[in-house]
């Protein structure tokens, strides 16, 4: 399912039904910005498990063709290394991960257990035929560059983002609408287990209740609470997509 | 809010019950007003906690001037009157500031002061989300002060204030003919612990003893005040 960034939902809007169901209402038990740090960490959540957010940026060719791993990115999905500007794509090829390669940077050298010179190892067979293919590897927070990829004027990083980063730079809208109902039981759930500590008895365990309620219904880690929901919603393929999938699959075209 | 009784009209009640029974008790009128204002302080304090605080007939709002500590720089305001000491701050109902972000809502509405307390402040700065800045401050009291946190940088002047006020027992600008605020249906009780006591002063310690101990101070619990 997609969405619109219009149609995303304040996180006030979810704290607003959550303050009800804590009886919080003043906020004198726990802080505003505990709920809002929940409503962050229950779209994390789900973004870790659905990839809901997808991210694409766009990075001049650094001259040392090392690239700073990109701020809420969490996933990787495709690298493309192109001609041309942002607006104006010319030639583009992509740039595979290879494993275990390792470089200073341009001009360099690298060294990794598949390369062109390693002819006379007898476990490893050396490649051949790909001298002008494109390479990265991922090291510290670092995505190192093949001397290859210089030839290009921009690197575009297609990745996951971590919804609390990624989702509206203000940090207000960030909550799609049909997560709303997850996510508001999975703030109750994390506040009534934060103030029964405080505030429950042995006489009234009142948080401990709709600490149990709320994660009843939620139902974190089975399927028959609104996490699974949330997930799946977030997972479903929008009717347009699914449909011409089913068309490119019976006519055999792809 | 029906009209409230004076505190003229509560204390000639009490004396008059006083001198009817022991017409030679010299017990003057200055004298009843402070059982009076002793007594209904710790009347309204018990009756606003059995409201669960979800009144605000007992709160009043003061524009305050916020100050600037010269020997730590922190930002600060005195207790305009005295306020009861609830648990978790509530004699403060409020604090807000008008940030200027939104005019069409009312101050309050603004930007409201957290309450915390000193040793829980350290825990806020953990997360960027709870830590205190402008548009989500913080409050904490030492004594008779009420410190603010987050607003250091933007130069604050004024604050409101919500405060559940507690009466003063010697207040020398009391006037003795303005409305009494204090819950009407707590005169019968706010009476019967005056005439208690009244009883206790008088027979004491010609007549003291168990019984007399007994009914003099007997006190209103929670469960006396009608819900």
């Amino acid at each position: 399912m997609n969405f619109s960034y219009e149609d995303l939902l304040s996180i006030r809007e979810v704290i607003a039904d959550v303050l009800l169901e804590v009886d919080d209402v003043e906020q004198r038990k726990l802080t505003p910005g505990y709920y809002v740090a929940q409503v962050k960490y229950a779209l994390d959540e789900l973004g870790f498990s659905t990839f809901f957010v997808d991210v694409t940026k766009d990075v001049v060719m650094p001259h040392d063709l090392l690239i700073e791993w990109p701020k809420g990115c969490f996933d990787l999905n495709k690298i493309w290394a192109y001609t041309g500007t942002p607006d104006d794509v010319g030639y583009k090829q992509p740039v595979y991960w290879k494993k275990n390669y390792d470089t200073r940077g341009k001009n360099t050298g690298y060294t990794a257990d598949v390369n062109e010179g390693n002819i006379t190892d007898p476990f490893i067979s050396a490649p051949s035929g790909y001298v002008h293919e494109l390479f990265f590897n991922v090291r510290s927070g670092i995505i190192y560059l093949s001397d290859t990829c210089d030839r290009y004027d921009y690197i575009r990083l297609q990745f996951s983002g971590t919804p609390s980063s990624v989702l509206d730079v203000d940090k207000i809208k960030i909550v799609p609408p049909m997560v709303r109902k997850a996510v508001e039981q999975w703030v109750v759930e994390k506040a009534a287990k934060a103030l029964k500590a405080k505030y429950d008895t042995a006489r009234d365990q009142k948080y401990r209740r709709i600490q149990t309620d709320a994660a009843i219904q939620l139902d974190e880690y089975g399927m028959n609470g609104s996490w699974h929901e949330a997930k799946m919603r977030l997972r479903k393929v929008d009717r347009k997509m699914m449909s011409d999938y089913i068309e490119y699959n019976s006519k055999m075209l792809y | 809010m029906a009209t409230l009784s004076t505190l003229r009209h509560i204390a000639y009640d009490v004396l008059r019950s006083l001198n009817q029974n022991y017409s030679d008790a010299e017990i003057n009128l200055p004298q009843v007003i402070y059982w009076i204002m002793i007594h209904a302080d710790r009347l309204k304090k018990v009756y606003m906690e059995m409201m669960d605080f979800d009144s605000g007939a007992y709160v009043n709002s003061f524009p305050i001037v916020v100050l600037v500590d010269p020997l730590n720089g922190r930002n600060y305001f005195g207790l305009p009157v005295s306020i009861y000491d609830y648990r978790e701050e509530r004699g403060i109902e409020f604090i807000t500031y008008r940030p200027e972000l939104d005019p069409n809502n009312p101050v309050f509405t603004s930007v409201q002061f957290t309450r915390t307390t000193i040793p829980a402040t350290r825990r806020l700065y953990m997360r960027d989300d709870e830590k205190p800045t402008p548009a989500n401050p913080y409050f904490y009291r030492l004594a008779d002060r009420i410190y603010l946190l987050g607003v250091e940088q933007i130069n604050l002047l004024e604050i409101e204030a919500g405060l559940r006020t507690s009466f003063e027992p010697v207040d020398s600008l009391l006037d003795i003919d303005e409305p009494f605020d204090f819950p009407q249906e707590l005169i019968p009780q706010l009476k019967k612990e005056i005439l208690a006591m009244g009883l206790f002063v008088i027979k004491t310690p010609q007549e003291f003893n168990i019984e007399v101990m007994e009914n003099a101070l007997q006190v209103i619990t929670p469960k006396d005040i009608p819900a």
